[in-house]
């Protein structure tokens, strides 16, 4: 026997209800709303992959390959961006501080300290944004809206530990050694152009003498952090695509957007932190 | 009943998708899903294994409400009742023999070298032996889609859910899909929910058809009840005709 289930009136179903219609107050907190699911989402996603992590569920061969792309990847990247920086720093300081007392010998130590606690860490982190943020986002969207995570689900493994773990221990750790790096390259690039512009020799420009242990501390806590942050912030963009290969796009932007003010950000809380605690010298 | 989709709702954003499924899916049966795009075939049959949870309504697996457990506790789930999606949504960076092992190493527990070996055997079985150190970029769609089956059948699974599988196959691949899956039904007793479009599968191989409508189910029976069917919807449907009632 054949059955026809629950005859339909299709007109009325089309028709939107009254009650249907959003509120004026529900559309003055939609943006609010949205953005406490967001931090929500941030917030989930971030303890489940710490858990994993502290339940040892990291895949080696893939930490390695996320490894090297984070890290051998934007080498040639972060090196060019620090040289440009940092000799524009020095320039732009040097400049600055002729006005008030014709007197460099301590540009270096102030440029080293400003490097160490600002733009080392910050630049690196920014600048990584934009490259692995947008890589991480792109290939976690791509597989969601291909079902390549449901399909993850299926064979009973965990997207997290899966497909954020090794991006995230890989950030953390790439990106400090990338801020070391970028604070060498700067310094570098700095002593060139301090000795071509104003003739500071490299002994008088490489001067640690503002650098104290407390500086290095902040620099590495900003480095950890702004670590922790693009891989969440970027994964959470992508495991939350909808829409297809658009929507894969607007993760891709929303990852490198939302990265970066995360950064700046946590940077303007960690600065005031270390300014507490660690005070420079 | 084995399965059983009791009042589902479904909605996202605005758009409410399902609105009070009612579909009961026998023992061994081959029972397709059918209905125009967007109308909530794969959306119905991701709710069975947790995929997506519903708004309102109850999924019954064996007798168990499956709809509200947990991630961990639809590892069970999940492992009776395998799905084959539409995209194949093989994994890029493992070889097919991978592929087929990561069900095996997560669910079963195996260790890579047996994974590794168990799903050798199983890519042999539907005769992908050779492709078995390829990576998935390297094959046609068929092939691929031949992969996607051997890993979602890999854990010897009760229930099989089909999402679209003759989607973008040539009709000899596709026939040979379609071949596959009733073997299971008949040899081994699996039950299959098959969503597709595909009328030559629908009607070679269906037991029972329930047919989705705007968030409703429109008509549920067989398919020679179905070709009887008084109502213009259907006929529209499986006759695939442009002009008719039918709104998409």
């Amino acid at each position: 026997m054949t059955i026809h289930a629950q005859p339909v009136d299709t007109h009325a179903e089309l028709e939107p209800s009254a009650a249907s219609e959003p509120s004026a107050l529900k559309t003055l907190t939609a943006p609010f709303s949205a953005f406490g699911s967001d931090l929500y989402g941030l917030y989930t996603l971030l303890k489940q992959t710490l858990q994993a992590i502290a339940r040892g569920q990291v895949d080696r061969e893939s930490l390695v390959a996320q490894c090297y792309s984070v890290g051998n990847g934007s080498v040639l990247f972060i090196t060019v961006t620090m040289t440009v920086l940092g000799m524009i720093m020095v320039v732009q300081s040097g400049l600055q501080t002729q006005r008030v007392i014709p007197e460099l010998s301590l540009l270096g130590a102030n440029i080293i300290q400003l490097l160490a606690r600002e733009f080392a860490p910050t630049v690196c982190a920014m600048m990584l944004a934009t490259r692995v943020g947008a890589g991480i986002a792109a290939e976690i969207g791509s597989m969601v809206v291909t079902d390549q995570v449901d399909a993850l689900r299926m064979s009973g493994a965990q997207p997290v530990a899966y497909l954020v773990v090794p991006r995230f221990i890989a950030c953390v750790v790439m990106l400090t050694a990338l801020t070391f790096w970028s604070l060498f390259v700067a310094l570098v690039a700095g002593t060139f152009a301090a000795n071509t512009v104003f003739d500071l020799n490299v002994s008088t420009f490489i001067n640690f003498s503002f650098v104290g242990m407390s500086d290095y501390v902040v620099m590495i806590l900003k480095a950890v952090v702004f670590g922790m942050a693009i891989p969440i912030v970027s994964s959470q963009r992508g495991l939350t695509t909808f829409g297809g290969s658009e929507g894969v796009g607007w993760a891709t932007t929303n990852a490198v957007v939302h990265s970066s003010v995360a950064i700046l950000l946590l940077d303007l809380l960690l600065s005031i932190f270390g300014y507490l605690v660690f005070p420079p010298l | 009943m084995p399965i059983h989709f009791q009042n589902l709702h479904k909605a996202f954003g605005d758009k409410h998708v399902l609105r009070g499924v009612d579909i009961e899916v026998r023992n061994g049966e081959c029972f397709f899903v059918i209905g125009a795009s967007g109308v909530g075939k794969s959306v119905l049959i991701k709710h069975l294994v947790g995929l997506l949870r519903p708004d309102a309504g109850d999924i019954y697996l064996d007798g168990e409400e499956v709809s509200r457990l947990s991630e961990k506790a639809l590892y069970p789930v999940r492992k009776k009742c395998a799905m084959v999606f539409q995209n194949s949504t093989l994994f890029d960076s493992m070889s097919c023999v991978e592929n087929v092992a990561l069900p095996l190493r997560t669910h079963k527990g195996l260790s890579m070298h047996d994974a590794l070996i168990e799903a050798e055997r199983r890519l042999e079985q539907v005769h992908m032996h050779e492709f078995c150190k390829a990576f998935p970029a390297e094959l046609g769609d068929g092939l691929r889609k031949r992969v996607a089956i051997a890993r979602a059948l890999t854990l010897d699974p009760q229930y099989v859910l089909f999402d679209e599988p003759t989607t973008s196959l040539d009709p000899i691949s596709a026939r040979r899909v379609d071949k596959l899956i009733l073997e299971l039904s008949r040899n081994y007793g699996v039950t299959s929910i098959v969503v597709s479009h595909d009328l030559t599968s629908i009607f070679t191989i269906a037991d029972r058809i329930a047919m989705l409508y705007q968030g409703h189910v429109r008509m549920l029976g067989t398919p020679n009840q179905f070709r009887s069917s008084p109502d213009p919807v259907v006929q529209q449907f499986i006759t695939g005709q442009a002009e008719g009632p039918m709104e998409v």
